[in-house]
């Protein structure tokens, strides 16, 4: 037969100095798990969800990155006039040839300094990228050194402001345009006209070539066909496959951020197991009547876990509740392989809201075992000498 | 200290509640210990001999665009600059796709006439030296490098190039060994070598000034700045520290991260110790009605606490600092983060932090034990 809850929500509310700072660390260590998984959520959600698998980049050939490659003149010809180029209602190819370099500028006005990405394209930039809006303003138009800024780089400079300037290679430059795209990575870059970027930085070639395929078979088509041509010295890789590649700039973070959970949760779990043993020892005399009473050993057993079980259920209610503060929080982080900024959020999303407080009820169980079995194994007699 | 015994028995009272304190404590503190090392690590650079006088210098805009040659021989003039030696960062890839990723390490180009005169803290014996400047294609590796990757003088070492779009062949000619283990990590080789084979563009990554002396170094910083300013590619100068710990910076707010993991650390340490401490001082109302008869005053009993709660942070950190070394010694083995340790100050800091945290949250407790009166203390007695 069941004790009652009522007994065990009794105890709880009597002893309820020890009640509070067992619940409170079970909140801390929830809390912790929460806001670090939605930080890795966060970044990843940005890069993963970045790129179509119909889109193909096409750079130099052993390029890893946009940074690094250029694509001349002559060879954006001959991608452009590929058959295997999708094109809009209007018959224009859906096909963006740009220039991706990277900017040292502070973050705010005396802020550190980091990489911004600024990508140099053509209104074609945003027909290959349907995703892309412009969120504020307007598009930049060519020859008038204008900026449109993505919304996770409006938010991490501080000092940029849509119709003010920002000065570099020797030029201001003015932003007219707040771009925003769900969340991916564009939104920490900034996009400039293809040519005034080009000049500003003395750069005849382009970077990269972005393309959308008719279809799968031609995507396909079109890989074979750079990788055949050697006189190019090309190759095309899908888009989403290349921004799922530069997930694993997260990867450190992912690794620390599980270490301090882990290392977090046994700490709290030893203090939790302290006070189950300590309110176990304290009422041996209940055990004892209970048991008297006629309660088996199985169902003292299960009401000290049950006790156990709610002080974790309450702190991990808390630890999520208090974790939903940081849900789209402003950070960002460098990308390894580009050296750029990544401005991201932070993603509190139910999964990882319920597997925090699965996690947290996990340690109670655990924490709470042990004293369970202990209480549970008293004899009477025992009990009944303690008196 | 001829109250130690009567403090040694009353944590032995319960063990299990002593010895899972102090558990509880030491798995804490490591965890603290961890994250200080590795911010240690993020934020104190390879430090070399001469370092000091060292400074770097990059394109202005961006780290990803090259500096020309022609810049070098500029700098050179500047009053207070001993040597300049041009470099570039090659990086490429060795091997596979995994086994790179897994065995990286740093690829340099550097211009060796002036390298050994800049890069003061390599040693190396005359002969890998004489060797390795003889040969256009050769190559000088860090000793913790060599030994990882299993190098033998003579072996062929061929990078593929990504940022520059040409393929090296190497081939070993000497080991180098620094003072700091981070630095022994790097692979470096001739700069006109990669100058041939991308066909001369007169261009390097970055420039590495060493400075007659230390009050020279920002002087010379601002002159070097200044000389390009207005020239096609600007210059950005900086001391070898201040470049290095660049990098930290651009991963983001990594002190912010640090300080808010660490509250959070020593906050659990804290419930759980208050929580400890309040349960024992619960039960032993009773001594301290006793003890108060005889005569010890209120301060006393009150100290007695806290030299518990002192002795179970002490212990838990101590253990906290083994289980640290020891986890951080494995780590170090792996290479990702090689190098990494905990440094007497943060060491210092672990334990102080744990010990007053220990110390304050025996306090309310301990003031509440003291503060009974000797009446209601004996009423308590079962």
């Amino acid at each position: 037969m069941a004790i009652p809850l009522q007994y065990n929500w009794r105890n709880l509310a009597t002893r309820r100095v020890s009640t509070w700072m067992t619940a409170l660390g079970f909140t801390m260590v929830v809390l912790m798990f929460c806001v670090i998984q939605a930080l890795s959520q966060g970044l990843d959600k940005t890069l993963i969800s970045s790129g179509r698998t119909d889109n193909l980049l096409v750079m130099r050939h052993g390029s890893k990155t946009e940074v690094y490659s250029n694509v001349s003149r002559d060879a954006n010809r001959v991608i452009s006039s590929m058959p295997e180029i999708a094109k809009d209602e209007q018959g224009r190819a859906i096909c963006a040839a740009e220039r991706y370099l990277t900017v040292y500028l502070p973050r705010g006005e005396e802020g550190e300094r980091s990489n911004v990405a600024v990508r140099g394209t053509t209104e074609a930039g945003m027909r290959v990228r349907p995703s892309v809006k412009i969120e504020q303003g307007r598009y930049f138009q060519p020859g008038l050194n204008e900026l449109v800024v993505g919304k996770g780089a409006m938010r991490r400079f501080s000092q940029f402001r849509l119709n003010g300037t920002v000065s570099f290679e020797k030029r201001e430059w003015t932003i007219v345009g707040i771009l925003e795209a769900d969340g991916q990575a564009f939104e920490s870059e900034i996009w400039g006209d293809v040519e005034d970027i080009g000049n500003a930085f003395r750069r005849p070639e382009f970077s990269a070539v972005l393309v959308r395929a008719t279809s799968p078979q031609a995507a396909d088509a079109l890989e074979k066909q750079l990788e055949a041509n050697t006189q190019l010295k090309l190759e095309a890789v899908r888009e989403d496959a290349y921004y799922k590649e530069q997930t694993n700039s997260g990867l450190s973070m992912a690794i620390i951020g599980t270490i301090i959970t882990v290392l977090l949760a046994i700490g709290a779990t030893f203090g939790a197991m302290n006070t189950m043993y300590a309110s176990v020892s304290a009422r041996t005399r209940e055990i004892a009547v209970l048991r008297a009473i006629g309660f088996g050993g199985g169902s003292v057993l299960v009401a000290f876990l049950i006790e156990s079980l709610l002080l974790a259920l309450a702190g991990g209610l808390a630890g999520c509740a208090i974790s939903l503060f940081f849900n789209g929080m402003q950070t960002g982080t460098v990308n390894w392989l580009t050296f750029s900024e990544v401005a991201f959020q932070f993603r509190v999303t139910p999964e990882i809201l319920s597997t925090g407080l699965i996690f947290g009820l996990i340690l109670g169980l655990v924490g709470g075992l042990l004293p369970a079995v202990r209480a549970s194994r008293m004899t009477i007699l025992q009990a009944l000498r303690a008196v | 200290m001829k109250y130690f015994p009567l403090i040694w028995k009353n944590l032995m009272r319960s063990k299990r509640r002593t010895v899972l304190t102090v558990l509880s404590s030491a798995v804490l503190v490591m965890l603290l210990a961890v994250i200080l090392a590795i911010y240690d690590y993020l934020h104190s650079p390879p430090e070399g001999e001469g370092q000091e006088r060292r400074l770097m210098v990059q394109h202005g805009t961006s780290l990803m665009e090259n500096l020309p040659l022609a810049h070098a021989a500029k700098m050179a003039e500047i009053s207070g600059v001993q040597v300049v030696c041009p470099m570039s960062w090659f990086q490429g890839q060795y091997g596979s796709d995994q086994t790179d990723s897994k065995n990286w390490f740093g690829r340099l180009a550097a211009d060796t006439t002036t390298f050994f005169d800049y890069a003061t803290e390599c040693k190396i014996s005359k002969e890998h030296r004489d060797a390795f400047l003889a040969e256009r294609q050769g190559a000088i590796a860090g000793k913790r490098l060599a030994e990882k990757m299993g190098w033998k003088l003579g072996d062929r070492i061929a990078i593929k190039g990504d940022i520059y779009p040409v393929d090296l062949e190497l081939y070993l000619r000497g080991i180098f060994t620094t003072r700091d283990p981070r630095e022994e990590g790097n692979l470096w080789f001739h700069q006109k070598y990669l100058d041939e084979l991308r066909g001369n563009p007169g261009t390097v990554g970055t420039i590495g000034i060493m400075c007659r002396t230390n009050e020279d170094v920002p002087r010379v910083a601002t002159a070097i700045d200044a000389l390009f300013v207005n020239s096609d590619t600007p210059t950005r100068s900086m001391t070898e520290r201040e470049f290095n710990l660049s990098f930290t910076q651009m991963m983001g707010n990594v002190k912010l991260i640090v300080i808010s993991v660490s509250f959070a650390i020593l906050f659990v340490m804290a419930l759980v110790t208050a929580n400890t401490i309040a349960m024992g001082t619960r039960e032993r109302t009773g001594d301290a009605a006793v003890m108060k008869t005889l005569g010890f005053l209120r301060g006393q009993v009150m100290g007695f606490v806290l030299a518990e709660g002192a002795l179970q942070s002490i212990a838990g950190a101590l253990l906290g600092l083994f289980f640290a070394m020891g986890f951080l010694n494995s780590v170090g083995q792996m290479g990702w983060m090689a190098g990494l340790s905990l440094t007497p100050l943060s060491a210092g800091l672990a334990i102080g932090c744990a010990i007053a945290v220990g110390l304050l949250s025996a306090g309310i407790p301990a003031w509440h034990l003291a503060s009974i009166k000797i009446v209601d203390g004996l009423r308590k007695v079962s």
